[in-house]
């Protein structure tokens, strides 16, 4: 094991702060910044899912690689929130999933009862050696196998179906405690990178249970939350962003590219199929520890290719997922038509959509969020006759207020 | 920039400067670094692919209040022979076309590469409706190579707004979509950074350390995380079908115990493969001239196990992993399913940029030589950059205009 020790860490620890500042500004440690495409200490998965009995949509199941980029041993104590929602008056042994979509079709699974959205979490840890990657598969975890840790261990999703985010956070691997990246050539701004593989297949279990081989994959990059070179006081209470801030504040605005929901893209030789487009936001800020999730109200700028601007606005409590048509009109697809998400509206097919969370200014709070887009498409080759694909959105700018992700005690 | 450059002298005056090097610092991101999430003045879309089997749709948006206008640059990496593999006998055609597109304030735009987009009158809820950014030609079937949007101002000189980002979708005939976010370069539009007397050659030079530098340094490292190749898929074996099935030879497609039943093939369960595209940052579009840039990939699994390759890119690459090389991605040799692979250029070789795409499938096949199987496309990450790194300065010379 030719593993470097933390010696950055250890020397800002015990007090070297002076000699630490110094050696970080000759490197340039003005870099601190939310990516999805550079390592961070704070790791988002905004939307992760588990349904392999095919009971919301098609079989589903997520595939989840988490990756130490440092020639260091680092550790990362991660949360797993099932954010999935069950009726009301489903038995508690055997809960029912459901989606507001569910409950506003014809068949609602919740039949004489409400769609109810909870918000839980596991958290569990893993230590991961120089340049390691891991991967899992949600609905199973990482028990007994860990590669080079006995004692890191991955649990299960808490239900089947879940709908949830997964959030990782960069510790010490000897305290577990918050700490900053190891990695000098990044200035470190943290050594965690990831990628989440959402995967379907066509199963079916009715009375006999039939797998015609139809699948569908999309692959999205993990969130980061980087460092800043302020010194992280390894408490449980991350400041992200705002003055003080242990890590980089999240984006002002979220800009999503899309094309309107229904538009009818034709592509070479005459294939033709609609496309709708779902965005998972997620406040940056939670209290895991207490299990509150926050609050956030979104305002939505949506420009057609006319230069023509609509507004829109939602709030969203702990995360979710929405359909764009969806934002603005009842979550029926025989609202979608009047949505200004929707081709039928705007009649051009790209739409540009800037996302701005509204600041908590009483209390002082940010209340920014991450998002990730899903396009689900018609075709042929995919599970009931749907293909996706997901993309990272882009950020703009960052806020002078910071948001705060409590973790539980250790 | 400056100010960043002088805060960052103060630091090392000593602690006492502490203070004011955290303000600058935290209010800042770096700003120079090549992004696949924020605006840029050079967006890159290494993989665009017209080739009768999979197409590609475009969009590109302009992020900013202003209007924005970009020259954009097919480039075609196919080779001259389409039957036979690129090599020294079987050149790279490394041909570009380049159109204009206008975009006001805020405006997305799409098009299909196999069809690109005409100038004129469009029904509502169609293709072409919209404020038409320019007349965009389409490529010809059979292209593979990428595309490459520099913003310029009205008299097509390169101009550092950072007010373009993109989007490809490769859609399949069969409809399967697999997406990725374009690579943008940032400019710098400091009024003192440094002046070509080319207009047209752009600097790749711009580092958090060389605040004069014009355009984003390319990555000194690409970070590329991917599932071994040909490790059978586990999620699918639990929700689909990974009974094995012979992959290629006298026997595709047909049940199999072990490889020797498969006629040259492989006996695999739904093996999971992924293609890598990679560029070279340094481009001379006005004379035509490839570039090519000698990458060294170190390969680590889940034990720590270190392996490694090389290969070189020359005008575009892109390949599966098994042909970069033939074990040392592969499941067969690394014996786990996640492997971490860093790509570094050689010293003084050209910069990269890259997406990769994963490729997943289920053996339930109805017919014996038929798989269904569905693409997902991931940005690769980066680490430091290629000016600081290694002492190289990428160019990209555009044509006259």
């Amino acid at each position: 094991m030719s593993t470097k020790t933390g010696n950055m860490r250890r020397m800002i620890r015990s007090g070297g702060v002076a000699a630490a500042v110094i050696t970080l500004g000759m490197l340039g440690a003005a870099r601190a910044d939310v990516a999805s495409d550079q390592p961070a200490t704070i790791l988002i998965f905004p939307k992760l899912v588990v349904d392999t009995s095919a009971q919301l949509g098609p079989a589903t199941d997520s595939e989840v690689q988490v990756t130490n980029t440092s020639n260091s041993v680092i550790a990362a104590r991660c949360f797993l929130v099932n954010a999935t929602s069950f009726c009301s008056n489903s038995p508690t042994d055997s809960p029912i999933a459901c989606t507001p979509e569910t409950e506003a079709s014809a068949t609602p699974r919740c039949t004489g009862g409400t769609c109810v959205p909870q918000w839980t979490e596991n958290d569990f840890r893993m230590t991961l050696t120089k340049r390691q990657p891991v991967s899992w598969k949600l609905s199973e975890g990482r028990l007994s196998d860990f590669p080079l840790s006995p004692s890191s261990s991955i649990p299960a999703a808490q239900t089947d179906p879940f709908i949830g985010e997964l959030r990782c956070v960069e510790v010490d691997p000897s305290t577990f405690a918050p700490t900053v990246g190891l990695n000098p050539d990044n200035n470190f701004v943290g050594d965690l990178k990831g990628e989440a593989t959402i995967i379907s297949t066509s199963r079916h279990i009715n009375a006999t249970e039939t797998r015609d081989g139809r699948i569908d994959v999309r692959k999205y990059n993990g969130i980061g939350i980087q460092s800043t070179d302020l010194p992280n006081d390894g408490n449980d209470t991350l400041l992200i962003g705002g003055p003080n801030a242990e890590y980089s504040g999240c984006p002002n605005v979220i800009i999503v590219d899309h094309l309107f929901d229904d538009a009818n893209v034709q592509s070479s030789g005459g294939f033709t199929g609609t496309v709708r487009t779902d965005l998972t936001i997620t406040p940056c800020g939670a209290d895991l520890n207490q299990q509150i999730p926050n609050t956030v109200t979104l305002q939505f700028l949506v420009f057609n290719e006319f230069e023509q601007r609509f507004s829109t606005s939602t709030r969203i409590t702990c995360s979710k997922e929405v359909q764009l048509s969806n934002i603005d009109t009842r979550p029926t697809a025989t609202d979608n038509t009047a949505s200004i998400f929707n081709v039928n509206v705007q009649g051009t097919f790209a739409g540009q959509t800037r996302i701005r969370p509204v600041a908590d200014t009483t209390n002082g709070i940010a209340d920014t969020v991450l998002a990730v887009a899903e396009e689900f498409w018609d075709c042929t080759n995919g599970p009931q006759g749907r293909c996706s694909d997901s993309a990272n959105v882009h950020f703009q700018g960052s806020r002078d207020l910071g948001d705060v992700m409590i973790l539980p005690g250790e | 920039m400056r100010m960043v450059n002088r805060n960052r002298g103060l630091c090392m005056l000593g602690a006492a400067a502490f203070g004011v090097c955290a303000l600058v610092n935290v209010a800042s991101a770096n700003p120079s670094d090549v992004t696949t999430e924020k605006g840029g003045s050079v967006i890159i879309l290494p993989k665009v692919v017209w080739d009768g089997t999979r197409d590609t749709i475009i969009q590109i948006a302009n992020i900013n209040n202003l209007p924005a206008q970009a020259r954009c640059f097919y480039i075609d990496g196919g080779p001259l022979n389409p039957n036979l593999p690129p090599g020294p006998t079987n050149p790279q055609l490394w041909n570009e076309t380049d159109f204009n597109i206008f975009l006001t304030k805020q405006q997305p735009t799409q098009w299909v590469a196999s069809l690109g987009r005409r100038v004129g009158v469009d029904s509502f809820k169609t293709a072409g409706y919209g404020i038409d950014p320019g007349l965009i030609p389409p490529v010809r079937r059979g292209f593979t190579g990428e595309l490459k949007c520099v913003q310029v101002d009205d008299s097509d000189i390169p101009v550092r707004g950072n007010s373009l980002k993109g989007e490809a979708t490769l859609r399949r005939f069969d409809g399967d979509v697999s997406k990725y976010n374009a690579i943008a370069l940032r400019g710098n539009n400091d009024p003192n950074a440094e002046v070509n007397a080319n207009p047209n050659q752009l600097n790749l030079d711009w580092t958090q350390l060389n605040g004069v530098g014009q355009y984003s340094a390319c990555p000194n490292t690409l970070i590329f995380d991917h599932i071994a190749y040909e490790a059978p898929d586990l999620v699918v074996d639990q929700i689909g079908n990974c009974d094995p099935r012979c992959y290629g030879g006298t026997n595709n497609g047909l049940a199999c115990a072990n490889t020797s039943e498969c006629g040259g093939g492989k006996c695999l369960s739904c093996p999971v493969t992924t293609n890598l595209t990679l560029v070279p940052c340094d481009e001379d579009i006005e004379n035509q001239v490839p570039s090519s840039s000698t990458v060294q990939f170190a390969i680590w699994d889940e034990f720590e196990r270190r392996f490694s390759s090389s290969v070189t890119v020359n005008c575009w690459l892109s390949a599966e992993l098994n042909q970069i090389h033939p074990n040392a991605f592969s499941f067969s040799t690394l014996g786990t399913f996640s492997a971490h692979t860093r790509i570094t250029p050689n010293p003084g070789a050209p910069g990269v940029l890259g997406v990769a795409e994963e490729t997943r499938r289920d053996n339930s096949n109805q017919l014996p030589s038929v798989f269904f199987s569905a693409v997902a496309a991931y940005n690769l990450e980066g680490e430091g950059n290629r000016f600081d790194g290694s002492g190289v300065t990428d160019t990209i010379v555009l044509p006259t205009p």
